[in-house]
């Protein structure tokens, strides 16, 4: 089972860091890759993870809904079980 | 179908963990096999003695191992003295290096297991342990604790061969002055608090505690399961205790003896029949496209949609000990 992350649209998230510079850089033989331009991947990657962070504690989770028990004010003790 | 004494010793011939005066008997244990004889002796018999391989292996046994090794790489850097970024910088060259193949990466066709999702689960979980309570043990040699291999004696013998359990254990760590043994394990279901739950009892994390008290030659406090999440575009990692006390681990190894047992009694007998309570789990078993055939038609099975692979759990990684000397006295476990 796959998962969005609940209340968080993963695509904005993400949209400014899924960048074609990353998919440039992604695409070529890393052998050529210089330390500056792994340095710029690394530095992407954790600034996506950090938006992800902020957007994940900012999402407020909706109050619980009652359920039928609590809306009937009927508890087990009431029915006897 | 029907194994014989000279086609199981055929099929074992070249693999260094199976006895060569019992066809079929496997002196060296692993988790692995050991989980699977426990799973369904003909699982274990299909994988592990005939040495029969799914063609479309998952690809999330392969990504969970580019996990492992990338993690492994981030740590061997770190205890060579580089700092988080420079090892992290390190971690991501062999992880593109290790997903590129012919001139180009290599594609799993897998919507959230893929190239960029690899490279990210490594910065994002190893940015999020920076820095790490967990310090990774340093061995008498200067080497990090890392992918440690290790064999131990069980104190059991069948017909003078010693039994051994064998394996590679992920890392030894130090937390709070504790020592633990530390694993990774990657889902794609969520991270929720029964999550760690799993993994107590756990066939292999019960073997990975008592390897790990053997290896370093002190008690541990049991094993740190670094879960991670990987989604759709986002990596989640949890951290989790799974305890073990010494009673729980002397009663896996008493029963240890029960299953050792058994898969001698399987090789003795050369039976090693289906567990079909079994077929199922984990999203269905890949040897059911054997099993499910009749008897006559499985061998035509295996030629077409299988391939051959010795799982020998002798064969080391990293730099570990040569050898763990045993047996231990918690290990004295009488036949």
């Amino acid at each position: 089972m796959t998962e969005a992350a609940p209340g968080v649209d993963n695509s904005k998230v993400l949209a400014e860091a899924s960048p074609s510079s990353l998919d440039e850089l992604f695409s070529r033989d890393p052998e050529e890759l210089t330390e500056q331009e792994l340095g710029k991947i690394v530095d992407e990657l954790i600034a996506q993870s950090a938006r992800f962070a902020s957007a994940e504690a900012a999402k407020v989770k909706p109050p619980r809904k009652a359920g039928p028990q609590a809306a009937l004010g009927l508890g087990l003790k009431d029915l006897g079980l | 179908m029907k194994p014989t004494a000279e086609s199981v010793a055929k099929a074992t011939e070249g693999n260094r963990s199976f006895s060569r005066q019992v066809p079929g008997l496997q002196l060296a244990v692993d988790s692995t096999s050991l989980g699977t004889f426990k799973e369904c002796p003909r699982k274990y018999y299909l994988r592990h003695i005939r040495g029969v391989v799914p063609k479309d292996t998952s690809v999330h046994l392969v990504f969970g191992l580019l996990l492992h090794q990338g993690c492994e790489v981030y740590d061997h850097a770190r205890a060579k003295g580089a700092d988080h970024r420079k090892a992290l910088l390190a971690c991501v060259r062999w992880g593109l290096k290790a997903t590129w193949a012919n001139g180009k990466p290599v594609s799993w066709n897998h919507p959230e297991k893929n190239r960029l999702s690899l490279i990210r689960a490594l910065v994002w979980h190893l940015n999020k342990f920076n820095p790490d309570p967990c310090e990774t043990v340093l061995l008498a040699n200067g080497q990090p604790a890392v992918e440690l291999s290790f064999t131990m004696s069980t104190g059991l013998k069948h017909g003078g061969e010693d039994l051994v359990l064998c394996g590679h254990l992920d890392k030894i760590v130090s937390l709070g002055g504790f020592k633990f043994i530390k694993d990774i394990k990657t889902t794609s279901g969520a991270l929720n608090p029964w999550f760690f739950d799993r993994f107590n009892p756990d066939n292999q994390m019960s073997l990975y505690d008592v390897a790990g008290s053997v290896v370093l030659e002190e008690p541990i406090s049991g094993v740190i399961v670094d879960a991670i999440q990987i989604g759709a575009g986002f990596v989640r990692s949890e951290r989790g205790l799974v305890p073990r006390s010494a009673e729980q681990r002397q009663e896996w190894l008493e029963e240890l003896g029960f299953w050792l047992r058994s898969m001698s009694q399987a090789a003795q007998e050369l039976e090693w029949p289906m567990n079909d309570k079994s077929c199922h789990n984990y999203g269905g078993c890949p040897y059911r496209g054997i099993c499910s055939k009749s008897p006559g038609l499985r061998e035509t099975e295996i030629s077409q949609r299988y391939f051959q692979e010795t799982w020998d759990p002798l064969v080391r990684r990293g730099q570990g000990p040569e050898q763990v000397p045993g047996p231990s006295p918690s290990l004295s476990t009488s036949t």
